[in-house]
């Protein structure tokens, strides 16, 4: 028998592909042709293919071998086809029966000692095979953490090229398996932390319930940072769906760390220099490197020094946080990136950020620097944003709750509405659409004049809707069934208090 | 280019110098024509000159274009001496302006003589700005028209107060009339045009450059009867405003401020001189520019029908647990949201709540995080 065929799967754009390895043996000048679209690190997979396989003490053929990858038309990438490549290579010479190739998927990069190493992107991989009914996945003992998430999926880790082989003839089994308990639940830092700012505290609190965009302006030392890298620690871990789908991400990014699935909502904080490219996302031929945004899909979403970003970097917000994807379109490639996050800004009230301080320090900020620092933030992306709180300098010491308190009670609040909202395909306050708010999420009567109050003083129709989604949230928290006219006027307050500054 | 009068003369200079060349009006107030001065220029007669160069642009300068350009924008010409020329501006002397540009619906000259340019600084606080926009509508309403310089902070709410009464406002820029600056604040401008006139001595396309606002001022302490000074801090552009003021004998006025309020520092500093007024309400101002105290005469407010929300005559209708809370409330500066607790003993969110509440219908005020009175 001198032809072949074995499984292995590349990303493309966001998610996996299968990729059919067919692998000739004939008579001929001893050459190695590999077609199918590779590039560069697809190409080398034939030589380090190669010595592998005599490295474990198989046979590579002599003569003339034609490797093709299909589909030929995708542009294959990166370095985790070169198992499956290697298992084609030694079906086409008899070495094992092609039976045993045709119900698994080989992923992995092989050393050239035969050794198999992990791979960036294995999990969009797995999903990929469980979904087309291939039985079992072959991937390095480094991917498997990872991949064990993927449900209906029969994930093997093998350490090197003859544990594959020896795995196949059912000679040896999969390496340990990890169990979902091993989910990434490290807590973050502790709410505990911060000293005082109990309103914006409570401010966070009502964020986390609804996943409502925050914004904090304060001086330079009042705990804006501590408070944003603190909200993961009081969000719901994610469900199992949300785990796949981030994990997929933060896989194919690059940036899972140890290699484990993410089971805390990820918190992404760009550096403010960042580029366009970092924070979309970026696609170099058809591979693509999901950026900030992205990777902060289900999570948060934290830009400090908000004013300081370019202009063009906080408008790139604007789409994500109106339709919770990145539509990126590239000449090699174009699809929809998934960005479901909630942001929270941080900023300065003034560049030199003494505009809020008390009498020690005076401002020195003349009013055009000023004034260009508080409309670097556009008005339509302050718009989104329902949830603002201006920060004092620290003035009680007085420590507050931990995060597992406060966890706790958002729980509650967004189990509530989850049940609330159960007959609807939504479940966070923030994403109740206008016109159910309008009918069927009215606050009380009072709550309602008061509401419409603020409709003619200055809110208008969107900003009434923003803030009966706050509003309903603070229910939530404080266990009222509906909305009261203290927390329409509490969600008010935290519409307009950010006006407060530009004054 | 044909110099056939002195309007023509007139206009040419006004393209080819600087705004407030005192040398040349030093020799103008001399009886020289204005065509000899062109003439002067042209040919060495003035000392420390560079001729040359001020023929070469003398001739590039095409007026019959000009007048053409400013027909096409709707821009009047006015040169000095011409018929329609404001005649206070010959209190200027030396520094007097050759010809000015407006774009307007009313004639600026006629409004001017009742009155007052209100000027203060850029970086103005919610103090300045609200004293600036309700007493350019008190004055508006008293028929006393505004005038200022269209910049951001006071001169804004200056002309925006009048415009909310539909009383005529002028700003006179430090840019030509065509080039209106700050680019911000076009749709103001527009505005401005619609119900009042924008004025520059600068011709329709020039740009504003830093000493351009400095002659600039000089202008606005001319054209009216008073200059009132809302907010300056202590080095401030509205100072060479008032001193050209004082040096024509024109009523300066200011608003004194806080001793504490860094925006305050040149105004109050500026009210220990002599002949300075101390003004601390609308009508103070309209008594020193017309001689009447408005609030013994009928006016158009009283006529409109008054405002019934008006929110200091409605404080009754407050709730008790709004009421105790405004109570505490400081008309000026403010209180911590801390204090408040404290002093009524209730719960935080509900202080908050009832706080926003009466923000919202117009009781209290949230600055920079802490409460106050409206």
């Amino acid at each position: 028998m001198s032809l072949a065929r074995s499984w292995g799967a590349v990303v493309s754009g966001v998610s996996g592909q299968l990729v059919e390895v067919e692998v000739d043996h004939s008579q001929g000048l001893p050459t190695v042709g590999l077609v199918g679209l590779p590039d560069t690190s697809v190409v080398e997979s034939k030589h380090r293919a190669k010595t592998a396989i005599v490295n474990s003490g198989l046979r590579w053929p002599k003569g003339r071998v034609t490797i093709s990858l299909s589909p030929a038309e995708l542009r294959k990438h990166g370095a985790g086809l070169d198992l499956a490549i290697a298992m084609g290579v030694l079906g086409a010479t008899g070495q094992i029966s092609t039976e045993e190739l045709g119900n698994t998927v080989f992923i992995g990069e092989l050393g050239l000692d035969g050794s198999l190493r992990s791979v960036p992107g294995a999990l969009p991989c797995v999903i990929v095979a469980a979904q087309s009914g291939i039985k079992s996945v072959v991937v390095p003992r480094g991917n498997l953490a990872q991949c064990q998430i993927v449900p209906r999926a029969r994930v093997v880790a093998c350490e090197d090229l003859s544990h594959v082989i020896a795995f196949l003839r059912g000679e040896r089994e999969s390496l340990g398996t990890a169990s979902l308990e091993a989910v990434n639940l490290q807590e973050p830092a502790d709410l505990a932390d911060v000293l005082g700012q109990e309103e914006a505290r409570w401010a966070l609190e009502v964020a986390a319930v609804g996943g409502h965009n925050m914004s904090m302006v304060g001086s330079p030392g009042v705990g804006k940072t501590m408070l944003a890298q603190r909200i993961t620690g009081i969000l719901p871990p994610l469900t199992q769906d949300q785990v796949l789908e981030v994990t997929a991400i933060h896989a194919i990014a690059g940036t899972l760390r140890d290699n484990e699935p993410i089971g805390i909502p990820p918190f992404e904080a760009p550096h403010h220099c960042a580029s366009m490219a970092a924070l979309v996302g970026s696609v170099h031929g058809n591979r693509v490197t999901p950026g900030a945004l992205t990777r902060a899909h289900h999570g948060v979403l934290f830009l400090d020094e908000a004013p300081e970003f370019s202009r063009n970097a906080l408008d790139a917000l604007r789409q994500p946080l109106e339709s919770g994807h990145i539509s990126l379109s590239r000449a090699s490639w174009s699809g929809l990136l998934p960005a479901r996050f909630q942001l929270i800004l941080a900023a300065n009230p003034c560049p030199c950020g003494n505009a809020l301080t008390d009498t020690v320090k005076v401002c020195d900020c003349t009013s055009a620097t000023m004034r260009r620092y508080t409309t670097q933030v556009s008005g339509p992306l302050r718009d989104r944003i329902d949830v603002n709180v201006l920060i004092p300098s620290v003035r009680s010491l007085h420590a507050g709750e931990s995060s597992h308190a406060v966890r706790e009670r958002v729980i509650t609040a967004r189990n509530v509405a989850r049940d609330r909202f159960a007959q609807f395909p939504w479940e966070r306050n923030s994403e109740i659409p206008p016109g159910a708010l309008r009918t069927r999420f009215l606050p009380e009567p009072a709550g309602n004049a008061l509401l419409n109050n603020f409709v003619g003083s200055s809110g208008g129709f969107r900003g009434s809707h923003r803030v009966l989604r706050v509003a309903w949230s603070i229910a939530d928290l404080q266990c009222h069934s509906r909305p009261t006219k203290s927390d329409v006027a509490l969600a008010i307050h935290l519409r307009t208090s950010e006006t407060a500054v530009a004054a | 280019m044909e110099i056939t009068s002195d309007a023509d003369a007139f206009l040419a200079l006004a393209h080819l110098c600087e705004p407030g060349d005192e040398t040349i009006n030093r020799r103008l107030a001399t009886g020289v024509s204005p065509g000899e001065i062109l003439e002067m220029l042209l040919t060495k007669g003035f000392p420390q000159r560079n001729n040359v160069v001020f023929s070469k642009k003398y001739a590039q300068c095409d007026l019959e274009a000009e007048r053409a350009f400013a027909e096409k924008i709707g821009a009047r010409i006015l040169t000095r001496g011409q018929e329609g020329w404001p005649t206070q501006l010959y209190s200027l002397g030396e520094a007097q302006p050759w010809a000015l540009w407006s774009i307007g619906s009313i004639d600026f000259r006629v409004i001017a003589l009742t009155s007052v340019t209100i000027v203060g600084t850029r970086a103005c606080t919610p103090y300045g700005a609200g004293i600036g926009a309700q007493w350019a509508a008190d004055l508006g309403n008293w028929g006393t028209s505004v005038f200022s310089g269209g910049a951001i902070g006071i001169d804004s709410s200056a002309h925006k107060g009048a415009l909310s009464v539909d009383a005529p406002t002028v700003a006179v820029l430090a840019s030509g009339v065509h080039a209106r600056y700050p680019a911000s604040h076009e749709q103001l401008f527009l505005r401005i045009i619609d119900n009042g006139a924008v004025v520059s001595e600068s011709p329709p396309r020039e740009p504003a450059h830093k000493r351009r606002f400095i002659y600039r001022n000089r202008i606005l302490a001319a054209l009216t009867r008073a200059t009132c000074v809302i907010e300056a801090t202590d080095r401030s552009g509205t100072s060479s405003t008032v001193r050209a003021a004082r040096e024509m004998n024109r009523i300066v006025a200011g608003v004194p401020g806080s001793i504490h309020s860094p925006t305050s520092l040149g105004v109050n500093k500026l009210l220990k001189e002599q002949d300075v007024h101390v003004v601390t309400s609308s009508a103070d101002l309209q008594e020193l520019i017309t001689g009447f105290n408005p609030n013994d005469l009928p006016s158009r407010s009283d006529i409109d029908v008054k405002d019934p929300s008006q929110p200091r005559a409605r404080w009754k209708s407050l709730s008790e647990g709004d009421y105790e809370i405004w109570e505490l409330l400081p008309t000026r500066g403010g209180i911590g949201l801390d204090v408040i607790c404290q002093k009524t003993g209730r719960a935080r969110l509900e202080v908050l709540a009832r706080l926003s509440e009466l923000n919202l219908m117009g009781f209290a005020q949230n600055a920079e995080g802490s409460w106050k009175k409206v």
